[in-house]
């Protein structure tokens, strides 16, 4: 940061430093809520991604979200149900409720559930390394989101907003943030072999800047050149790229001397400065190879493995906020064989996210990083009725489930070892300390040190935030 | 007419274009807003004129470099006393790079869109370009181009290094750097009458004494006629604040 603070003319005004920072009334807006001083400076300083305080001491200064997009199922994971054993292929006692497709009777959970740790909080069989942490996680079991679609639940989940263009958190966080290392991109959302299901909207900054949408990586590549645009220069090694760079820099000095005191030209003179050193930093910081041996074996084999030791090399090294979605289209989406799908896709993921949880808390890191789990919505405890066309005849997964399903979160100020609010007997609607979507949003943000109701752009004529008009922390959860 | 007015000079008569309204600040050049409204209806609405209109005005002529006390009466150059010092956008980045090394394509008026993006390049107007709202490169995102998905009152102008990286690194970028120097490389001339003409190519005029030693240093020591130099040096000029910027 320090090499952009030199960059601030004193001759500018406040309302020509934020227009040339590409920053609106919002901004200022939040410089005022803030009641930073250094934030006008970092305005002024034309870095978009300096590094600001937000409204209050903030508890968790990264996020890792671990999205299994697709949906997976509470009752096959984190939120038991023997009632369901009881009913297995009967009708339930209660009217199945209204979900995207037609359900039957009674499924019951194909996996054993297992208490662990001193809180016990029971955890199915197919997450054995995720059960070793339980007490530092919060179970949140009473989630809950508006229909049983994926596309508005994916928008909902990453954007506070189901239908119209709004920026997603990630992009809201690095604008309120900025980051803490300018060599990094500062939102990162790592997704193996292509786009999850609603693409690049879901990490979209909307109406806010460009430079706070997510960065795409697609984790199936290894090399560097493949994972980040542009990051080698492939006919000048780094010396001749140096030579380029000080002739370049001599003229851009010669041009600058005659001319008045312009902080847009000294911000491209040392945004070339940045990716220089981006170039180097980005490439250390993708290349897992470079951590010992015990570590890679902690994380073990697979595309999960490799993605999730990024998410902790990228927040170790400062960046805000890393989503590593599981995989490209919806692959915990499991309309039929849920027995076998599941089990597959949480071996997957399983020992990875384990390692993370264990590696942040041996580094220090886990106190000031939140990690997230959960998909877009759950499943039914009913079974799915054939349907022509997709599931024909098979009966045996579960439709999506947006009334009641489970997330957790780990470490950045939640209280671990705990289960929050419940659903029903039978796992399809969440009735006790309902947590909507919304409030979800409003409490990431509070452990991030922000009042949601204040981190405000203004944008058509009025103030937009995460949470719209909605969303209430949960202090429950707040360690 | 006020967003063709502020993309022009960069300034806008009133500055929130997309918002008119009571809670919008008044207009410091309501006389300007108002001649140039009623003249635009006058004229049909041809944007023609309205365009021509402006860019003939004695206020748009202006250069944007003036003496520091001029500049401390106004900062924000909100009475126009001078031009605003515009960076070129992300189209006009593009056409200016492939102008300068003879690439830009305008052999064709109107037909499909291209995908500026496409590992096939194309060196069409960016005017063409093929936008996917769905699929929206990551270049344009970088670049400030407004989102397809949403109302954008203005663009953004941010400065970020992936912009720089686009520059250095890309395949596009290459390109462009290696039209220029293929020439120079393969040129009888001497170094200097080279370097003048490379000179006049990108920048529109001759270099000064201390920037012909500069370069001629560069270029010299890969060797006056290898290719690979010349286009780095190209390339370094085509980087520079002096290309990017409008005065």
């Amino acid at each position: 940061m320090s090499q952009w603070e030199s960059t601030a003319g004193n001759s500018l005004s406040r309302r020509q430093l934020l227009q040339r920072s590409g920053m609106g009334l919002g901004s200022l807006a939040m410089a005022e809520c803030l009641g930073v001083r250094g934030a006008q400076a970092d305005i002024a300083s034309q870095s978009p991604l300096a590094a600001r305080a937000p409204h209050f001491a903030p508890k968790a200064k990264h996020i890792i979200h671990l999205f299994m997009n697709g949906g997976p199922s509470h009752v096959d994971t984190f939120d038991p149900k023997p009632a369901l054993d009881k009913y297995h292929g009967t009708e339930l006692p209660m009217k199945n409720l209204r979900t995207e497709r037609k359900t039957g009777a009674a499924f019951r959970s194909p996996y054993k559930f297992n208490q662990f740790g001193e809180s016990g909080i029971p955890v199915s069989e197919i997450f054995p390394h995720v059960a070793q942490c339980v007490d530092d996680m919060c179970v949140i079991r009473s989630m809950h989101a508006d229909v049983p679609n994926h596309e508005p639940s994916l928008l909902l989940m990453n954007c506070g907003q189901a239908r119209l263009v709004r920026p997603s958190m990630g992009s809201w966080l690095t604008y309120g943030l900025g980051t803490e290392n300018q060599n990094l991109p500062a939102f990162v959302a790592m997704c193996p072999g292509g786009y999850p299901i609603q693409e690049s909207q879901n990490w979209q900054s909307g109406f806010l800047p460009g430079i706070y949408q997510g960065t795409y990586i697609d984790t199936k590549n290894t090399r560097i050149d493949r994972l980040i645009e542009n990051i080698r220069n492939k006919w000048q090694d780094h010396d001749q790229q140096r030579t380029q760079l000080d002739l370049l820099q001599k003229l851009n000095r010669q041009h600058a001397a005659v001319r008045d005191d312009d902080p847009q030209l000294e911000a491209r003179v040392q945004s070339f400065e940045l990716a220089f050193r981006m170039q180097m930093e980005a490439a250390d910081a993708f290349d897992v190879s470079r951590e010992s041996q015990s570590v890679l074996d902690a994380y073990g084999p697979g595309v999960q493995a490799r993605q999730i030791l990024i998410a902790r090399r990228l927040v170790e090294r400062g960046v805000r906020f890393v989503q590593v979605w599981h995989g490209a289209g919806q692959p915990w989406d499991n309309h039929d064989d849920i027995e076998v799908n599941h089990r597959r896709l949480a071996k997957e993921c399983d020992q990875a996210i384990g390692a993370l949880l264990k590696d942040l808390k041996s580094r220090g890191l886990l106190d000031e990083t939140l990690v997230i789990w959960g998909g877009e919505f759950g499943r039914t405890p009913t079974v799915e009725l054939p349907k022509k066309g997709s599931n024909a005849g098979k009966i045996n997964g579960r439709d999506h489930n947006h009334h009641g399903f489970t997330m957790w979160m780990a470490g950045g100020g939640v209280k671990g070892g705990t289960i929050f609010g419940a659903t029903d007997d039978f796992g399809f609607r969440a009735v006790e300390n309902r947590v909507h979507v919304h409030d979800l949003h409003a409490t990431i943000l509070h452990l991030m040190g922000f009042d949601h109701t204040q981190l405000t752009y203004r944008y058509a004529g009025r103030d937009f935030r995460l949470t719209d008009v909605h969303g209430q922390v949960v202090p429950e959860i707040l360690a | 007419m006020n967003r063709v007015f502020g993309r022009l000079t960069g300034t806008y008569l009133v500055d929130t274009p997309s918002d008119f309204g009571l809670r919008s600040e008044p207009p410091i050049h309501q006389m300007a807003l108002d001649y140039l409204a009623v003249e635009f209806i006058n004229h049909g609405w041809s944007t023609k004129w309205l365009i021509k209109e402006i860019v003939t005005s004695a206020t748009y002529r202006q250069v944007s470099n003036v003496s520091a006390e001029m500049y401390e009466l106004d900062p924000e150059n909100r009475w126009m006393a001078r031009m605003n010092r515009r960076r070129l956008d992300f189209e006009a980045m593009r056409d200016s790079l492939l102008w300068a090394a003879n690439l830009l394509d305008d052999s064709e008026t109107g037909g499909k869109s291209v995908d500026l993006a496409d590992k096939r390049m194309t060196f069409r107007r960016s005017i063409y370009a093929y936008i996917d709202r769905q699929n929206f490169p990551s270049l344009y995102r970088t670049f400030d181009v407004a989102s397809p998905d949403t109302h954008a009152p203005k663009r953004f102008d941010t400065t970020v290094p992936q912009q720089a990286l686009f520059l250095l690194n890309s395949p596009f970028a290459k390109e462009v750097g290696l039209a220029i120097g293929q020439r120079y490389a393969n040129d009888t001339r001497s170094v200097d009458q080279r370097l003048d003409a490379l000179m006049k190519q990108v920048y529109s005029r001759t270099p000064t004494d201390q920037e012909s030693a500069w370069l001629h240093e560069f270029v010299e020591t890969a060797g006056a006629n290898d290719a690979k130099a010349w286009s780095r040096l190209a390339q370094t000029l085509l980087l520079s604040n002096e290309f990017l910027f409008v005065d």
